[in-house]
């Protein structure tokens, strides 16, 4: 029986409010259009009251309170705007700005920055407390995703969304205080990271600390080439979305007005992505046919959404042959683009330069996949596009979005039925195979034409069943990674089981894509009703359609009567299929819970892993697992002195946790060392006692004599200097440590001589 | 035996001045007993208050028992043991833990780690009877690594107890069992706080966590909790030995019981002192402490660390309890007390501290990450004669905002030892900014270095100069160029004639 909910009375702002036990300051605000300034906060990720900007006085409180993170009580008065407050959010945000660059005006999210707005709001007009900026390498190593922590507010979305909606566990905060940025584990560049290019991280981060690679000069450049043949497709999503930057609301279709301005940006041939969208439809059908026929390879899963495919790869390698050979659609069309479309109008393959519109990162990615290219090499896709990036280019060459009229696609790749459309919302590409694949098995059409019960998939998977002509097909649709980790593992533990399961890498499917248009300045990223806006778009457009089946669309027919002969054949398979690699996973485990690999992983023969290995089986607490991480950390260092990637990797295997993790844990401790010390270890405490008496003398002695600062090793290997906050030893301050001799009372004039009872030997 | 200072012979341990003024009841053991010998303990009326509670105690008379003698948590923040623990046992949950946080990371603090060097047993017994009281049936201590004696002697400790069936299953017969496990701390501060340190255990970064929930909701694993520090639980079993009343007879009228205090820094006796609440800072410093050593004066005394102030002279008369000295604008905290004489520089102090709390804020909250570095930033430049007019302002405005804002504990005490020290010796931070002097002549940037006439020319200054600022020819006056120095007080500490004056 559900309990009913307490309801609590509060004032806010001296006004009433009365909300469910369990409503925090923020929300019950919200109420009475009290409006907290916020950062950290996002209501689909866990709450951490990092930034403090959402600071409210509480009567009776000492201290002012995180409303985010504060639940309301009985009684409680609120106020929300007062002038303590009002200062202390400003200096709070100045604290920000102090340590961000100033180049708004250069920067790729000028006026479309929280940080930026929230400046202005509360009033940041000048800077008191300047000082020393942080400054780290940008990492441009990815395809997809431009990693900049100068820019990074350590507000935490991105780590989140990665960890918690995503499960991918790329993204954590390292190192600690003022020197703590959000990287991948080992401070690794994006492209060896466990990343997958879905984009999330960029589409709830506040600033520019995660932005798309730009790749727009290539596309200009190609525009004004005279030479090139300019063909572009345009993804299904990016119809119910793009308006969002032109001031538009979530869900307005504008798909015959970005064929306007795509041709009045110069593009030669503008194509619909949903063309392939059907054909992908075809192949995939017939390929869940044979598959349930030859029960084999099963479940079939989707392959279109690159950074769930990137995923498989990575994390779950033993499942990459279940996933469809079928190109996505913009592979499809890009294949179509460089081997069929150039004979139509009598040019050299060589001379076309293909774009694709997505609404994706890791789109960018694929498309330097080696799978994706003709055999002379050219690739199928020679740049990748977000909606974002195709919006500045809108808006660069001086185009009026709103006010274009409208324009049909190109032939012979523009049409496409309801079933295509639909492909950009969880659960499209579902609910189109089973249409066609319907007709195929039963050679009718399906009576009821909406599978609603499986769209929307985004709090959870979702699972039904349909009969096609006496077979049972047992279907699973989930979308963001968490989820799809979720079903993925009750498939892979046998607990439940599928025919045919569609898994889109992003929340909402491609609608929500991580290259989406920036809702982050009006409304929240990931935000519900944002996506059900832009679904519905999209399923509107499905309804409105005549053709609502992909195996209707006659111009697909007629490619393959012309071109590919018949569903599956070879040529299909040559054109429109590819394959997936078996050696992507990284060294260390990234998704817990994989116990037989842990189990049996291999161990080195080297006395010291053998060790470890056998500390870490005396663990027997599966349940809290991960409280044992920093003493087996501890066990490590023990054995090897200092902890390296190698024995991080091994233990993320052993103990299941994402290296992230562990490199986040391995770079907050003092005790943890990344690289080896000196054979002698100069420890000098700088507690308060030995403080004043004279500990910070020595410690500049020591680093005089031995020619090296604090932290640092001499070069050969001898001697390091250590700084100790307290060995709790006051009474004989100062005090310094070698290994573990202890040396009290040190004077600046001892430190040579203790140094020489310590000579190379 | 006699006593160092005053050479005359004495017949007993208390009559040494450095005793004479002590309670020592959390101590009560250390120094007199083997703590590697549990029957030691036992003889010492050891375990007798966790027998006597299994035999004939509900657990809501023991916690009623605590409330009773107003033991307050000796972490530093003071709440009372008694409704601590009341909460955690009215919360229903099928698993609760009882912590021991031994994390003593203030600089320059050693009660715990003497504490369980002396007495490890009393910790158990204390953590035992709470487990008892609340419906734990796991401890956990966690405890420092940089402490290898206290953990060998821990671990001494839990094997004996287990022996005698003091810990373990059914304890001493009765239905209860409880067990208790060590965890080493990984070297970070701010794992003293206790959401952080639950964390810690977790196996994560030691974050803070914004409370509600509190540890007695949702602590360790999810479950409640029970955290008290290292001096908490020593006084536990003296609760029950002889009975709440006699408990709270001693210290003041908020304050019961006894406080140790780690005595350091300028003063001739260093080492811990255990004195009833309410004893005063001059009874410590200078009857028990044996005042400043070298004929110094007294300048401040600086209690509860890098969360503490520092007290100047007018304030030696304060009686130390949670209430007089946060009125007093510092902190019980958990019982460093460093003494500071007349050539400690307090805006170097207050550097100091802020310096330790900078490099050890974790880096979650915003105003303890970026605000402590820009009032550090400020410090700097002030002790390195680049403050300007408004420093204070800005010092205090950031100050007060990082204070109230911050997350946790540490970032909200972080500005304590800078504004405290503006609010006693503003007149010396203005010496600094204003006649960039620092009357202390602690901070080098500020000082100045003159040769006086009673220099023989003796040319050992001009050797040590590293900068070849000191001219001057053989046996004739030398002079230094003031500006090539470096203030680095090199030719200060050569000269054998005091004739180079610093000022």
């Amino acid at each position: 029986m559900e309990k009913e909910q307490k309801m609590i009375n509060l004032t806010i702002d001296g006004v009433k409010v009365t909300a469910p036990e369990g409503t925090t300051i923020l929300n019950a605000a919200k109420q009475i259009g009290a409006k907290i300034p916020t950062l950290c906060y996002h209501p689909y990720l866990s709450t951490e009251g990092r930034c403090r900007i959402c600071i409210v006085e509480v009567k009776g409180a000492r201290d002012f309170i995180a409303s985010c993170a504060y639940p309301i009580s009985e009684g409680m008065e609120v106020k929300t705007h007062t002038p303590e407050i009002r200062e202390a959010r400003r200096d709070i945000v100045e604290l920000i700005l102090d340590n961000h660059p100033d180049e708004c005006h250069t920067c790729e999210r000028d006026s479309n920055c929280e940080l930026q707005k929230i400046a202005y709001e509360l009033g940041v007009r000048e800077k008191l407390f300047s000082g020393e900026k942080k400054h780290y390498e940008k990492d441009e190593s990815s395809h997809a995703i431009i990693r900049d922590p100068d820019k990074c507010i350590l507000c935490g979305r991105c780590t989140r969304v990665c960890s918690e909606i995503q499960g991918v566990n790329c993204l954590s905060i390292a190192h600690r205080g003022f020197h703590s940025v959000v990287m991948p584990a080992f401070d690794q560049g994006m492209i060896d990271s466990v990343c997958i290019s879905c984009g999330q991280c960029l589409n709830v981060c506040p600033t520019a600390a995660f932005l798309e690679k730009d790749y727009t000069d290539g596309v200009w450049a190609a525009l004004n080439d005279p030479n090139k043949v300019t063909v572009v497709q345009v993804a299904p999503a990016i119809r119910a979305a793009i308006g969002e930057g032109f001031g538009n609301p979530p869900g307005t279709n504008m798909e015959k007005k970005i064929v306007t301005a795509l041709k009045r940006l110069g593009f030669n041939y503008v194509f619909d992505g949903q063309f392939t969208a059907d054909l992908t439809i075809i192949e995939e059908a017939s390929e869940l046919i044979h598959r349930i026929q030859d029960n084999k390879k099963l479940p079939l899963i989707t392959s279109c959404s690159p950074g769930w495919v990137n995923f498989v790869e990575k994390f779950y390698p033993e499942m990459v042959d279940n996933l469809s050979t079928c190109m996505s659609p913009m592979g499809m069309m890009g294949s179509l683009i460089k081997r069929y479309f150039p004979t139509l109008i009598n040019r050299d393959p060589k001379d076309m330069y293909s774009v694709g519109i997505m609404p994706c990162t890791a789109k960018k990615e694929e498309s330097m996949r080696p799978q994706l290219k003709t055999e002379d090499g050219l690739r199928y896709v020679d740049a990748v596009l977000t909606t974002r990036e195709l919006i500045w280019m809108i808006k660069a060459a001086g185009i009026d979005f709103n006010a274009l009229p409208d324009t049909e696609f190109d032939s012979p790749l523009g049409t496409s039925t309801g079933a295509a459309t639909i492909f950009g919302a969880s659960g499209g590409v579902m609910e189109a195979a089973l249409r066609t694949a319907h007709f195929f098995i039963t050679g009718t059409e399906l009576p009821g034409i909406k599978f609603e019960s499986i769209r929307g998939a985004v709090e959870e998977y979702k699972k039904a069943e349909v009969v096609l002509n006496g077979i049972k097909v047992r279907i699973a649709v989930a979308s963001g990674l968490g989820n799809a980790q979720k079903l993925l593992e009750k498939v892979r533990s046998g607990e439940e089981q599928y025919e045919f399961i569609e898994v889109m890498a992003c929340p909402g499917g491609c609608i929500g894509g991580g290259g989406q248009p920036y809702v982050g300045t009006y409304s929240i990223p990931l935000d519900r009703e944002v996506l059900k806006k832009r679904a519905s778009a999209l399923y509107n457009a499905d309804e409105m359609m005549t053709l609502r089946r992909s195996h209707e669309n006659l111009d697909v027919k007629h490619l393959y009567d012309t071109a590919l002969e018949k569903y599956g054949s070879a040529v299909a398979h040559h054109w429109l299929h590819t394959h997936y690699n078996h050696d992507r996973k990284p060294r260390g485990v990234c998704i817990c819970g994989d116990k037989n690999y842990r189990d049996n992983a291999p161990v080195s023969n080297e006395p010291r892993y053998q060790e470890l290995d056998a500390y870490i089986q005396t663990i027997k607490d599966d349940r809290y697992n991960y409280s044992y991480l920093i003493p087996v950390m501890q066990k490590a260092q023990q054995l090897f002195g200092f902890l390296s990637q190698e024995v991080m990797d091994f233990i993320s295997v052993k103990m299941q946790i994402p290296t992230s993790r562990i490199y986040g844990v391995a770079t907050f401790y003092h005790l943890f060392k990344l690289k080896p010390k000196g054979k002698y270890n100069f420890a000098v405490c700088l507690g308060t006692a030995c403080y004043v008496k004279g500990a910070q003398a020595v410690i500049t002695e020591l680093e005089n004599l031995l020619g090296i600062k604090v932290g640092e090793t001499t070069e050969d290997g001898l001697y390091s200097i250590e700084i100790m906050r307290c060995f709790g030893a006051c009474g004989l301050a100062p005090v310094m440590l070698v290994n573990d001799k202890v040396y009290g009372n040190v004077t600046p004039k001892e430190v040579g001589k203790i140094i020489k009872t310590y000579k190379a030997s | 035996m006699t006593d160092a200072r005053s050479t005359t012979y004495l017949n007993r341990f208390g009559d040494i001045d450095y005793f004479k003024k002590q309670t020592r009841f959390t101590l009560r053991n250390c120094g007199l007993i083997d703590p590697e010998n549990i029957d030691e303990y036992i003889n010492a009326r050891g375990y007798l208050a966790l027998g006597t509670i299994l035999t004939d105690y509900t657990p809501q008379r023991v916690i009623d028992d605590i409330k009773a003698s107003g033991l307050r948590g000796r972490g530093g923040a003071g709440f009372p043991t008694g409704l601590k623990w009341q909460f955690t046992k009215d919360v229903t949950s099928d698993e609760k833990y009882v912590v021991c946080n031994a994390d003593e990371g203030d600089p320059g603090a050693f009660m715990d780690r003497s504490a369980i060097e002396g007495d490890p047993h009393t910790v158990l017994e204390g953590m035992t009877i709470c487990g008892f009281a609340i419906g734990a049936s796991k401890g956990i201590i966690y405890i420092r690594a940089e402490y290898p004696l206290a953990i060998k002697r821990l671990q001494i400790a839990i094997e004996q107890a287990k022996q005698y069936n003091l810990l373990g299953n059914n304890i001493l017969g009765s239905q209860f069992t409880f067990d208790i496990e060590l965890r080493l701390g990984a070297g970070a501060f701010v794992c003293g706080e206790e959401t952080a340190l639950i964390n810690s255990i977790e196996g994560k970064r030691g974050m803070p966590k914004p409370r509600p929930p509190f540890p007695a909701v949702k602590g360790v694993f999810g479950k409640p909790t029970v955290i008290n520090n290292v001096e908490t639980w020593a006084n536990v079993p003296l609760v029950f030995l002889d009975g709440p009343a006699q408990f709270s007879q001693y210290g003041t009228e908020k304050s019961k019981g006894t406080k140790v205090f780690a005595l350091a820094g300028k003063v001739n006796n260093t080492g811990l002192v255990e004195v009833k609440m309410g004893t005063t800072l001059r009874e410590i410093i200078f009857d028990i402490g044996g005042g400043i050593g070298n004929g110094k004066k007294f300048k401040a005394a600086q209690t509860g660390g890098p969360s503490g102030g520092c007290l100047p002279e007018q304030y030696l008369d304060t009686p130390v309890d949670y209430e007089s000295l946060a009125q007093a604008g510092s902190i019980m905290g958990s019982g460093g007390l460093i003494v500071m004489d007349e050539d400690t520089c307090m805006v170097d102090v207050a550097k100091f501290f802020l310096d330790f709390t900078q490099s050890e804020s974790c880096g979650k909250c915003t105003p303890c990450r970026e605000g402590t570095k820009r009032m550090l930033e400020i410090l700097t430049r002030i002790t390195e004669g680049n403050g300007k007019e408004g420093d204070l302002e800005k010092l205090e405005r950031l100050g007060s905002m990082i204070k109230k804002s911050s997350l946790c504990g540490l970032g909200k005490s972080a500005p304590n030892p800078v504004l405290s020290t503006i609010k006693q010796f503003r007149a010396e931070y203005e010496s600094h900014i204003y006649q960039k002097k620092c009357p202390a002549k602690v901070c080098k940037q500020l000082l100045t270095y003159t040769i006086t006439e009673k220099c023989i020319g003796c040319g050992a200054c001009k050797r040590a100069c590293p900068v070849d600022a000191i001219t001057g020819d053989p046996k004739k006056m030398h002079t230094i160029d003031p500006d090539k120095c470096i203030q680095c007080g090199q030719c200060f500490s050569t000269c054998k004639f005091s004739a180079i004056e610093r000022s």
